[in-house]
């Protein structure tokens, strides 16, 4: 370590210490922190292309044109066009939509199901917690796909219960991380003064044990949202996602199978999930960085 | 150890009656009557009645689940709606092959996974750890069905080396049979591939910071020894790590795999049945990968305790 | 309250336990806690940190109850407010066994009894203000109506514990331990509560800290008039602040005596050991240290009859036949130890 950072880091120390926002340090920190930068940049730009799909795509994606059959990459079709004469491009902006949504319901509502079974699990221990911690487990040794696969082919394959399936699969893991995280914090003398003052336990629950277990609930579900998109691509791609001819990248990629010739129809929409998977990784070990960095 | 071994096996059960209840209540949720698929669906309503009778559905749920798992339980898990075999002997011509996949997958994990993780941490902050870590971050981020497509599309369509579609025995032609298993394999191992290299990296890294390597390396050991003498057993713990948790995630990658490749898996099975709604089937499949899962994860706890003295009691 | 003793007045020299003046009765309490075994079968296996313990807090006074690590004595304390539920036996606060309250009534009943834990560095929540961290108090026990109402007592409190009131905006991590110590201080008697448990409160601190802290639970006691247990190491932190002790060994009460008394005489052998190790100004006494001898013993598989046998140096073969009972030995002091002969 060199003379001047030694001299920059007394100088952060002297600082006067003001009320700081947990959030904005968190910012600064992915803002700083450049793998993160790019994933989280990517991400917004996914999410402003599906919200503004019907403005920015250049055709319909539903419209059969059956004089641009196949047409390669060009000026005029960027990302070429499927067996239909269906613009590529257009198709991957829109299918963007399904495959976001998905990811955003499906992880909100696993998250939110699952630390709520977690907290209870992890603060009430005893025969609740070893309950609900067995179904954890079984749950738990079914792939995630597998699992998803039957519940849609138990519900019917559409949006709502992609979204269903894929939130169930992913309950039993926020529920165990949450409930692993709450067993160690109730050991801290600041729940036991929490409970010693006379507060309810839902109370207790949010107040002093959510805000320790939050930080690595939100990494926890950037990653799991890398591996919703994949699932719900792959549901899809195996025709039990959301139903033509809504555009998805699972089922762009289907189709694409009977024309490998037309190279373009499986590369593009393969990117498109290869990109979103990754940025998604990538801001996910980004936050894990900076919260290590800020809660130590 | 013995005493490890049955304890793990006694904490397993009620998680297998949890695996149970919840294969069970899908095949009960499942939409249509099961009579109509058997029978197909201008069957007349005296056949359908004794179907039913016969699968036992006129009875409570409870009562049907109890059955369900008392059979299970002596291996019998019923028979195909579709064409009435047992499936249990469905199952045993299937199994072979997502086995073989499985296993040739992890094994090209191993072969190309350790070697990449050790020189990356040999050589960390490097280019080399730098392309590695790109390699494996990205190897990551691609869906097992894409990098499927994308190997059709090289080494059949472009290259012409490569059968794209199909299954052949082993039994019945050795060199055939792994022909068709090459692109499968670089498909579902690729990610493994990737989890191998980043958990060996990491392993490596701690050893070599260690203070017994560097007196292995004030004695004047060449890196390289020391790395593959000092590393060994850490990266077989690394590999048993992959192994262990990522089973049940290869098994799911094994349905997508065999699904685009065509190989007559478990996977391909479960689809197929969803889509021809034969549910027992679905079933037994669902639930025969889920107890390989299971078994795989007690083989992996029994590997630790081999493996890591600190664990031995 | 009608038997209530006026604030700061000194109990020592009231020797008969009165009826109407205690305020906490402890009665033949126990915790086992249980270990899980390597086994296959769940084996009961158990740790008895907390055995038979009888004892009644006066009030107004400061019971202090001492003991190395291990001893049961956090344990105990965390019982006495019900943090942890004995396995057995009553715990009768004002006259009411805690462990026939239900959830709701336990809650209300909080508002009477708090706690003071050694280590403020855990037992401040991270992600709250230190002015939160204290109206949380007054809200859960409906104290003030407003957000005005409420700014307004925590600073009243946090003046109190001597600090200024402009820390209420702070998180815990800007303080330092004498500072966070006074914190939680402030929580704990915001709610006016009539006992407190202090758990260690000033171990944990800077030794030039751990005097002031001690002089503010001593005020605080006197100008709210509380009743105190005081779980310590520390003899010479009990003897300042203690009115009467209790002292523990692997989960049992050896000796209960007044403070004065105590320190002048101990009454059992333990209490000798663990008087003559502390170094003392008193030339006559330092003399005659003694050493114990061996491991303080499992709590998992404690020695039969006396528990402290294994290391007592008047040890004889009738102490390994009966747990010896908590017997008053005097009006004012009891001891567990069959060896009456030493008494003389």
């Amino acid at each position: 370590m060199s003379v001047i950072s030694s001299k920059a880091v007394t100088l952060g120390k002297a600082e006067p210490k003001r009320r700081q926002n947990r959030l904005l340090m968190t910012l600064r920190g992915v803002f700083s922190h450049r793998l993160g930068m790019i994933g989280g940049t990517v991400i917004v730009f996914l999410v402003i292309c599906a919200l503004l799909a019907s403005v920015i795509a250049p055709y319909s994606p539903f419209t059969i044109n059956y004089t641009a059959i196949l047409k390669p990459p060009s000026l005029e079709y960027w990302f070429g066009t499927d067996e239909l004469g269906r613009d590529i491009l257009s198709r991957i902006l829109y299918g963007s939509q399904a495959s976001l949504q998905v990811m955003a319901m499906s992880i909100a509502g696993a998250l939110v199901i699952g630390s709520a079974v977690g907290l209870v699990a992890g603060y009430l221990g005893g025969w609740v917690d070893e309950v609900i911690m067995r179904v954890v487990d079984g749950l738990l040794s079914f792939p995630a796909i597998v699992l998803a696969l039957a519940i849609v082919a138990a519900l019917g394959p559409s949006l709502t219960n992609a979204i269903i399936a894929i939130a169930v699969v992913n309950v039993p893991d926020f529920a165990r991380l949450v409930r692993g995280q709450v067993v160690a914090i109730r050991r801290y003398e600041y729940v036991q003064a929490a409970k010693a003052i006379g507060m309810s336990p839902a109370r207790l629950m949010w107040r002093h044990v959510w805000p320790s277990v939050r930080g690595s609930v939100i990494i926890y579900s950037t990653l799991k949202a890398a591996q919703a998109i994949i699932t719900e691509s792959a549901l899809s791609f195996l025709g039990l996602g959301v139903q033509p001819p809504w555009p998805t990248w699972g089922s762009m990629l289907s189709t694409a199978m009977r024309y490998g010739d037309s190279w373009w129809m499986s590369v593009f929409p393969g990117l498109a999930i290869f990109l979103t998977v990754l940025a998604l990784n990538l801001l996910g070990d980004a936050l894990r960085d900076v919260l290590d960095a800020t809660t130590n | 150890m013995l005493k490890m071994l049955i304890l793990r096996i006694i904490q397993s059960i009620p998680v297998l009656v949890i695996v149970g209840a919840v294969v069970f209540s899908i095949a009960v949720a499942l939409p249509g009557d099961p009579s109509l698929i058997i029978l197909g669906e201008n069957a007349p309503e005296v056949e359908r009645q004794r179907i039913r009778l016969e699968l036992g559905l006129d009875r409570p749920v409870l009562v049907q689940f109890g059955d369900w798992m008392f059979k299970a339980v002596q291996g019998d898990i019923g028979k195909s709606y579709k064409t009435g075999e047992p499936v249990v002997s469905v199952l045993a011509a299937r199994i072979p092959v997502t086995l073989q996949l499985a296993f040739l997958s992890m094994l090209f994990a191993v072969v190309v996974g350790v070697p990449l993780g050790m020189i990356a941490a040999i050589k960390r902050n490097s280019w080399v750890d730098a392309v590695v870590s790109v390699l494996s971050v990205s190897a990551l981020a691609m869906p097992f069905f894409w990098v499927g497509i994308l190997l059709i599309m090289l080494f059949t369509l472009k290259l012409r080396l490569l059968p794209p579609f199909g299954y052949v025995p082993f039994s019945e032609d050795p060199v055939q049979n792994l022909r068709f298993m090459i692109m499968p394999v670089l498909t579902l191992g690729s990610a493994y591939v990737a989890l191998v290299a980043r958990q060996t990296r990491a392993a490596m890294v701690q050893v070599l910071s260690s203070d017994y390597i560097r007196t292995a390396r004030a004695k004047g050991a060449s890196e390289l020894r020391v790395v593959t003498v000092h590393g060994f057993r850490n990266a077989l713990v690394a590999i048993v790590t992959v192994i262990g948790l990522q089973f049940a995630g290869m098994m799911g990658g094994a349905v997508v795999t065999e699904t685009v490749f065509q190989l007559p898996g478990l996977g391909r099975m479960i689809t197929n049945a969803i889509f021809d709604r034969d549910y027992g089937l679905m079933q037994g499949g669902v639930l025969v990968v889920v107890l390989g899962v299971i078994i795989v994860n007690l083989l992996t706890d029994m590997a630790y305790w081999l493996l890591d003295p600190r664990i031995q009691r | 309250m009608l038997y209530a003793v006026p604030a700061g007045l000194s109990l020592r020299g009231w020797n008969m336990p009165d009826q109407f003046n205690v305020l906490l009765e402890v009665r033949n309490v126990r915790k086992f806690f249980g270990v899980r075994g390597k086994s296959v079968l769940p084996t009961a296996k158990y740790v008895q940190a907390v055995n038979e313990v009888n004892f009644s807090v006066r009030r107004g006074e400061v019971f202090s109850v001492v003991g190395e690590s291990g001893s049961g004595k956090t344990t105990l304390g965390q019982m006495l407010i019900r943090l942890l539920d004995p396995s057995d036996g009553e715990i009768m606060f004002d006259g009411v066994d805690l462990m026939t309250l239900d959830d709701q009534q336990m809650r209300r009943a909080r508002k009477r009894m708090q706690i003071i834990f050694q280590d403020p560095y855990s037992s401040l929540n991270p992600y709250m203000t230190v002015g939160d961290a204290i109206g949380e108090v007054l809200e859960v026990h409906g104290i003030t109506k407003t957000t005005a109402e409420r700014d307004q007592r925590v600073d009243d409190l946090l003046e109190t514990v001597g600090l200024r009131s402009a820390t209420s905006v702070r998180y815990p991590h800007e303080f330092s331990g004498g500072q966070r110590q006074r914190i939680a201080i402030a929580r704990a008697i915001a709610a006016n509560p009539e006992f407190l448990v202090a758990d260690e409160p000033v171990s944990a601190l800077d030794v030039s800290v751990q005097a002031q802290i001690l002089n503010l639970i001593s005020d605080l006691r006197a100008s709210m008039g509380l009743t105190m247990v005081f779980i310590s190491h520390d003899l010479a932190v009990v003897r300042h602040i203690a009115d009467r002790v209790a002292v523990m060994y692997l989960g049992r009460i050896m000796e209960i005596a007044d403070v004065d008394e105590f320190f002048d005489r101990p009454l059992h052998p333990y209490s000798q050991a663990l008087l003559s190790a502390v170094p003392t100004p008193d030339i006559r006494r330092s003399k005659q240290r003694q050493v114990l001898s061996g491991e303080i013993a499992s709590p998992m598989s404690p020695p039969s009859g006396c528990v402290f046998r294994t290391r007592c140096p008047h040890a004889i073969e009738a102490c390994a036949g009966v747990v010896p009972p908590l017997e008053l030995k005097s009006a004012t002091r009891s001891s567990a130890c069959i060896r009456d002969d030493l008494l003389k």
